[in-house]
Order: structure tokens, then C-alpha cells, then sequence
């Protein structure tokens, strides 16, 4: 999602690190915008128009990726050096690709029951397995692998793609 | 004003304070159009010569080319050779095939599937001209209240209005001679109202149901910052439904086969407007239509209203499930827009969050109070209060991709301004032009999202495929709009981009329409200049009595301020009647007769101040400004 070079940690003023504190976050991202937003400078020249809406832009950035834990993890990464795109992945734990696709497909057949609470327990049990794996990425960032540290984020990624996707199967079932 | 205003040591006359500066928000809205006014947190819509702050937004256009603005119909001779355009919001930005219902009047199919016109008895005019008009009526009304030209409006948009239709608003605004200071989402509009006013704090949701449209914003409030979490809705939804809705009844009820046309539509809508109306006191109303007559029941109404509703529910739950908040976290659901107040609706949001509705600021009014306090704020005038306004953009945007696939680049309910980059190659060898297909929406398919421009990027340096890297850049603006930049990055060009813009007005449509504007503007400008020599007549006839009935008996003989008084009689009977020039001159030779009157009051001031100071404290006093 990040395809420049900032350091968002930097930019709001925060400690490189896995977690952080989100009022913290939340108060120097309000204290930058109210300085840099469009609307300080409507009566300005173009020039100085066309840098705030950047320059703004960058912040909402900043502020969304270092929100999300998921992207949080990625910015960490990304500023290692270690390229985070798909492609350039390692050999993920074998074990795991298989659960994930077994899921995938319990996922399905609780779409076409028409199990909401089936998808609800599967939620859980997502969000269990997402807690664990965070806990095994922040102690690879701690010990500076970063191969390794990439390994679990991508882990992550799998596990918030289908959480994503019971998301989206609930509201299916919502709308119906 | 600066001849009779005396300063302390320190001060002079001589400074220019700097003037406050004149803005105004603006409502365009479906059913009723709004202007207002702020000064230090507090804003005031202002009222018409009516007294109704409501202008409604219709525009009767007649064969002898006279065009009328907010009465809401016209005398019954003069149907026929007049077209009277209600609604035109829904058409802003549009095209015909986005009209699914029938109108009470007709629509012209534009070239290329481009925004629709209208037929009128004087001609085909763009949905952007007759909404210039009624921006026009606002303008004036502020130009009025505020005494001078304005330095910048605010002018709201349904926070659910795409590309094309905000871009047709800021034609409109354009048009109108207005400097558009920022298109403000409706929703945020309110909240920053309830804000200011109410002191509204927490995790709110602003319930929006206009004349033609619907918003719902999940919005985050707290020390002045304003944070849209969500936004959902539908920029064709609204009460005009539920007129429609019970004129579809009635034409049932008379078995009609056919739906009747034109003036006696327009009628027949009115009618069902105000059998709506009626129903929101009693259970059941008198209804007729041709020969029927009968009655609608609050059950029978409710049948017909309800899917309307619930659509709007429908919206209400994406947007919680967008922003991930539950029902339980919301703190208040503000109810905004003259369609809230149907007893059936508040009834069933009342149910669907579960708590008592917040209406304290009238539904009708509040978008534009908001409105006018950001355009206070935005135009230059200071008063303390900092207000930070965090906006979304409400559909997400893309490009078409292999297989009319639509691939998202900005997702919905991104913070804005917003800025994404994505990188194209070309596919054959020495391919040096590309095209990039733009568009607004949510789903899969292109063919199911809104088309917003073609894109042509040239001088592509020729290289073997796949070689050249063209990022394209995204950007979106604090008014929700689009501006897309193009780079070959492994040569550095900076391709150049046509922009083939599917519903707006191309810029020599739009010179056109200046260049007609200007003709029937000439009398709009009359009008305007005798008003401001009217109030700057005004202005300096209160000041110099304020200064003859202080310092006249002492400074000035019988027969020189005789002659003041003469002076000032005069130019207030000429400030009477119509003639500017005459104002004009009399303003100014007011002004020349009284400058010795000045230099006197002056002197006098200066000698009271200096009086008690010693010689040295006097040595050190240099008047500011006196030798610029």
C-alpha cells in the first residue's frame, strides 16, 4: 500500500515500534492536519494550494497505515529495507497454507447454509490466531530477524484477508 | 468611515484595519435553497423579501425570456408558455439514462451520453445554468445583508455526490460569479452547526434526507475536530420519492392509464407534497385526483413509504459496518433535511438505533448555518475557535482493467485530500499513447460503475513493451474532486493528459454560458451597484450626524452646519429612489464638505490626548503610519 519512501513514524512523530500508543497517534496526526490541511491556505496561490493537498495527503496516509496494525507491521518492515510485495515472499509454513485453505472452504459452505453463527465462531477463532502470530512478530522485530519478522507478516496478511472475507460473507448473508 | 473615526496616541487614523471579510454558506438544495451568515460562531440564515429564509429552488423559464427564481408557481395564464424546472439538483452531473421516474418536464438527450439538458419555453438550458440562477438569488441576498461584494461562499454537496456531480456544482457556482471557497458535504455541514452551536461531542451519525437525496455520515466529534469515520447514502433518493409515490397512488385510484404530462404533473406532485404534509398531523387526509376523491390513511401511506425507508436503513447499516463501530457506541443521531421530519421516518430510525432523535437545530436550516461557519472561518476572519474538518471521499475510484474489470485505487471512505499512485505499462513495442479509463463506484464490473473520464496519455517514449513504467497519480482534493498526473518514469517525461470528462461541461460550453450570463448580468449588476451606493450612503450619513450631535454646537457656526445638514437631507432622499450615479455623487461631495468638520474634530482630540503628557513622553511619540 506504501509506495514512498516516508517514515511515517517520523512524519507523526512516534518511536519505531510494533505497538504505539493510538491517543498519542491520534493527537499529533489532529495537531499536523490542523497546520498543513487545505483549508489553512484557501486564500493562497495555487502553488501553495497544491503542496497542502499533498502535503495532506501524506498525513491522512501516515495516520491510516500507523493505525492498522496489519500495515503498521508492513511500514516496519518497509523501513528495515525488506520488500513486503507478494511476489518476493519465502516459503511460507506449509502446515498453515493448508489450514487457510481448509477455512476458506468451511467459509464457503457456511455461505451457501446460510450459518451467520457459524461465521461468528470462525471470526473468533481468526482473531485468536491473529493475537498469537502478532505475538510472534513483535518478538522477531525485538530480536531484529527480520526475514523471520517478514515470514509471520505475511501469516498476518493470510489471516486478515479471511477475516475480511468472513466479513464480507456476513454482510452477503445481511443484505439477503 | 476613516474621516470620523478618532485613535488614541499611537494609533492613526491613517492605518487600514483590515476589513472583515464578507463570506456566506450556501444550500443548494432539491426542494429549498438556503444562504447564511456568520460572525464568531454564531450564523443566521438570511430571509428573502418573503421573510422566508427557504428560496424554493425552482426556476420558471418564459418564452419572452424572462426567467424567474423561487415562487412556487406561476399564474395560471402564463403556464403554458413557461417551464417550470423543480428538482434540478437530481440532474446535475446526470445523464438521461440516471432519470428512472417521470418529470414534469422535458430533457434532451446530450451528445456522447453526457449530462442532460432541458427544454424549456426559452430555449434548452443545462442543468448547471438554472442552478447558476438560483445561486445568483442567494448571492444577491447576502451581497444585501453583508453591505459588499462577497469574498467567498461555502456551497454543500450530499456527501454521496460523485465526481461529476460536484464538478457541476462548481460550474453552477462559477457561473453565479461566486468564488467557491470549498464544496462541504451536507452532513459535515450539520455537525459542524451542532458542533458549534450545541457543543455535539462523540461518535454521532448525521441522518441526511433531503428533497432528492439521502446521506448518512458516521462522524467522530471532539474538541473541534470533526472526523468522518463513514459515509453512505443514495444522491437519488428523497421526500420527492414519497410525493411521487402517493401521486402514483392517485392515478391508481382514478385508474388513469396514463401518467399526465407536464403542468398537470407539476400540479399533481404539489398536491401529493401536501397530502404528505397532512398526514404528518392527522391519521388520514382528504385525497381527489381528476374525478376520484377519497381518503389516504396513515396505514395505507406507510405501505407506500416504507421501502423508501428501509432503503435508507440500509445505508445506516453499511456505514456502521464500514467504520466497524456498533449501534450501542453511537452517542446521538442528528436529524437533518425537511423530509425527517415525517413522523414515519423518525419512528423507524428511532427504532433502528434505538434512542431519542436530535433535532433542536431546524432540519431545514442547519446544513446552511454550518455551511456559513466554515465559510467564516475558511475566508479569513479569525475569532479563536479552531475547527478541523477530516471528510471522506464516498465512492471508491478506479481504472478499467483486462477484461472491463473495475480495479480500485482509492477505496471508499478515505480520508481526504488523498493521493495514490499506480504504476502502467505498455504492452506493445513502441506504443507511445495509452488511454486510462476512469471510474467511480463499488462494483466488480465497469459496465455497472459510473464512467468518469477517458484519460489519453501521449508521447509515451517509444521503447519495447512492457520496458516504459507510467505512474499515474491520483489525486483528490478537499472538495472530493479528481486530478490525475501522469509520468514515464524511466525517461522522466511528463506525458500529457486529455481529459475527456464524461458528464461535465467542456471549458467552451462553459465560456458560452459566461458570455450569456454576462448580457443578463448587466441588470444583475445594476441592481447590485445601486444597492452598495445605497448602504455606503447610509453609512456616512450616520456617522456624520453621530459627529454633529457630539461635537457640532462647539466646532462648527450656524451657517456651516446648516449647510452639513442641508447636505445630508439631500443625499438621504437620492439614497430613496434609484438612481446610483446621482447617489454616487452626492456620497462624495457629503464627503468633501465635511472634511473641514473632520480636521477640526481632530485637532480637538489630539489636544484633549496631549493634554497631562510632558514634553519628553511627547518627543518619543511617533504616529504610526502618518509618513508611509
Amino acid at each position: 500500500m506504501n509506495t514512498s519512501n516516508h517514515n511515517y513514524f517520523t512524519l507523526l512523530e512516534l518511536t519505531p515500534e510494533c505497538e504505539i500508543d493510538t491517543l498519542v497517534l491520534e493527537k499529533n496526526f489532529q495537531r499536523l492536519q490542523s497546520l498543513l490541511h487545505p483549508d489553512r491556505f484557501v486564500n493562497a496561490d495555487a502553488t501553495r494550494r497544491l503542496l497542502a493537498i499533498q502535503q495532506s495527503s501524506i498525513l491522512n496516509d501516515g495516520y491510516k497505515i500507523l493505525k492498522s496494525p496489519l500495515h503498521r507491521a508492513e511500514h516496519l518492515l518497509q523501513l528495515q529495507g525488506i520488500d513486503t510485495s507478494v511476489h518476493k515472499q519465502i516459503q511460507l509454513d506449509g502446515k498453515f497454507l493448508i489450514a487457510q485453505m481448509e477455512m476458506r472452504e468451511d467459509l464457503e459452505n457456511l455461505l451457501l447454509q446460510g450459518n451467520a453463527k457459524g461465521m461468528i465462531f470462525m471470526q473468533k477463532e481468526v482473531k485468536k490466531e491473529i493475537t498469537s502470530v502478532w505475538a510472534a512478530f513483535k518478538i522477531q522485530i525485538m530480536a531484529a530477524t527480520y526475514m523471520a519478522a517478514k515470514a509471520q507478516f505475511h501469516k498476518l496478511q493470510f489471516l486478515y484477508r479471511l477475516h475480511d472475507e468472513i466479513r464480507a460473507a456476513e454482510d452477503k448473508l445481511l443484505d439477503t | 468611515m476613516a474621516l470620523f473615526t478618532i485613535a488614541e496616541p499611537g494609533q492613526s487614523t491613517l492605518i487600514t484595519t483590515p476589513r472583515r471579510k464578507r463570506a456566506a454558506g450556501i444550500d443548494l438544495g432539491t426542494t429549498n435553497s438556503l444562504v447564511a451568515v456568520a460572525n464568531a460562531g454564531k450564523a443566521e440564515t438570511i430571509a428573502g423579501s418573503d421573510g422566508s429564509s427557504l428560496l424554493p429552488s425552482i426556476v420558471h423559464y418564459r418564452a419572452d425570456d424572462n426567467i424567474q427564481v423561487g415562487v412556487l408557481s406561476v399564474p395560471d395564464e402564463s403556464i403554458l408558455a413557461t417551464t417550470s424546472i423543480s428538482s434540478v439538483k437530481r440532474l446535475l452531473g446526470r445523464g438521461r439514462k440516471d432519470i428512472a421516474y417521470q418529470l414534469p418536464y422535458q430533457l434532451v438527450d446530450a451528445p456522447l451520453g453526457g449530462m442532460s439538458c432541458i427544454k424549456t419555453a426559452a430555449g434548452t438550458v443545462s442543468p448547471v445554468q438554472v442552478s447558476a440562477e438560483i445561486l445568483k438569488q442567494l448571492g444577491l441576498r447576502a451581497v444585501t445583508a453583508l453591505g459588499g461584494e462577497l469574498d467567498g461562499v461555502v456551497i454543500t454537496v450530499p456527501a454521496y455526490f460523485d465526481e461529476p456531480q460536484r464538478q457541476a456544482t462548481r460550474d453552477a457556482a462559477r457561473l453565479a460569479g461566486l468564488n467557491v471557497l470549498r464544496l462541504l458535504s451536507e452532513p459535515t455541514a450539520a455537525a459542524v452547526a451542532y458542533g458549534l452551536d450545541k457543543r455535539l461531542q462523540g461518535t454521532v451519525i448525521i441522518y441526511d434526507l433531503g428533497g432528492g437525496t439521502f446521506d448518512v455520515s458516521l462522524m467522530k466529534l471532539h474538541n473541534g475536530v470533526f472526523e468522518v469515520l463513514a459515509t453512505g447514502g443514495d444522491s437519488a433518493l428523497g421526500g420527492d420519492d414519497f410525493d411521487r409515490a402517493i401521486a402514483q397512488w392517485l392515478v391508481q385510484q382514478e385508474q388513469l392509464k396514463n401518467i399526465p404530462v407536464a403542468g398537470d404533473y407539476q400540479k399533481l406532485l404539489l398536491q401529493a407534497r401536501s397530502i404528505k404534509h397532512g398526514l404528518s398531523e392527522k391519521n388520514e387526509t382528504l385525497a381527489c385526483y381528476g374525478d376520484w376523491q377519497g381518503i389516504l390513511d396513515r396505514k395505507t401511506y406507510y405501505q407506500l413509504v416504507d421501502p423508501l425507508i428501509e432503503a435508507t436503513l440500509k445505508s445506516c447499516r453499511r456505514v456502521l459496518r464500514d467504520a466497524d463501530i456498533q449501534i450501542a457506541e453511537i452517542a446521538e443521531v442528528v436529524m437533518v433535511g425537511g423530509a425527517t421530519r415525517c413522523p414515519r421516518v423518525r419512528e423507524k430510525v428511532t427504532a433502528f438505533f434505538q434512542k431519542e432523535l436530535l433535532c433542536s437545530i431546524d432540519p431545514d436550516k442547519v446544513v446552511a448555518l454550518g455551511a456559513a461557519l466554515q465559510a467564516d472561518v475558511l475566508v479569513g476572519n479569525k475569532y479563536g475557535e479552531e475547527m478541523l474538518l477530516l471528510d471522506v471521499i464516498p465512492l471508491s475510484l478506479g481504472v478499467e482493467t483486462m477484461g472491463g474489470l473495475m480495479e480500485k485505487i482509492i477505496p471508499r471512505n478515505t480520508t481526504i485530500p488523498a493521493s495514490r499512485a499506480q504504476e502502467f505499462t505498455t504492452f506493445k513495442d513502441g506504443q507511445t499513447v495509452m488511454t486510462l479509463h476512469v471510474l467511480q463506484g463499488e462494483r466488480e464490473l465497469c459496465s455497472d460503475c459510473r464512467s468518469l473520464a477517458k484519460f489519453e496519455l501521449t508521447g509515451i517514449p517509444s521503447m519495447v513493451a512492457g520496458a516504459a513504467r507510467i505512474r499515474v497519480t491520483f489525486q483528490v482534493d478537499a472538495d472530493g474532486l479528481l486530478e490525475v498526473k501522469a509520468q514515464e518514469i524511466v525517461t522522466g517525461v511528463n506525458s500529457a493528459i486529455v481529459v475527456k470528462p464524461a458528464f461535465g461541461l467542456q471549458e467552451n460550453e462553459i465560456e458560452t454560458m459566461l458570455m450569456t450570463a454576462y448580457t443578463n448580468a448587466a441588470a444583475d449588476k445594476a441592481l447590485r451597484s445601486l444597492r452598495e451606493k445605497q448602504v455606503e450612503a447610509d453609512r456616512h450619513i450616520e456617522a456624520l450626524e453621530a459627529a454633529l450631535k457630539a461635537d457640532g454646537d462647539n466646532l462648527l457656526d450656524s451657517a456651516e452646519r446648516i449647510r452639513l445638514q442641508q447636505s445630508i437631507n439631500t443625499l438621504r432622499q437620492a439614497a430613496a429612489g434609484n438612481d446610483a450615479g446621482q447617489i454616487e455623487q452626492l456620497t462624495l461631495g457629503l464627503n468633501t464638505l465635511s472634511v473641514e468638520f473632520a480636521n477640526r474634530r481632530m485637532d480637538m482630540q489630539i489636544k484633549t490626548a496631549l493634554a497631562g503628557h510632558t514634553m519628553e513622553e511627547l518627543d518619543h511619540y511617533i504616529p504610526k503610519g502618518v509618513n508611509d
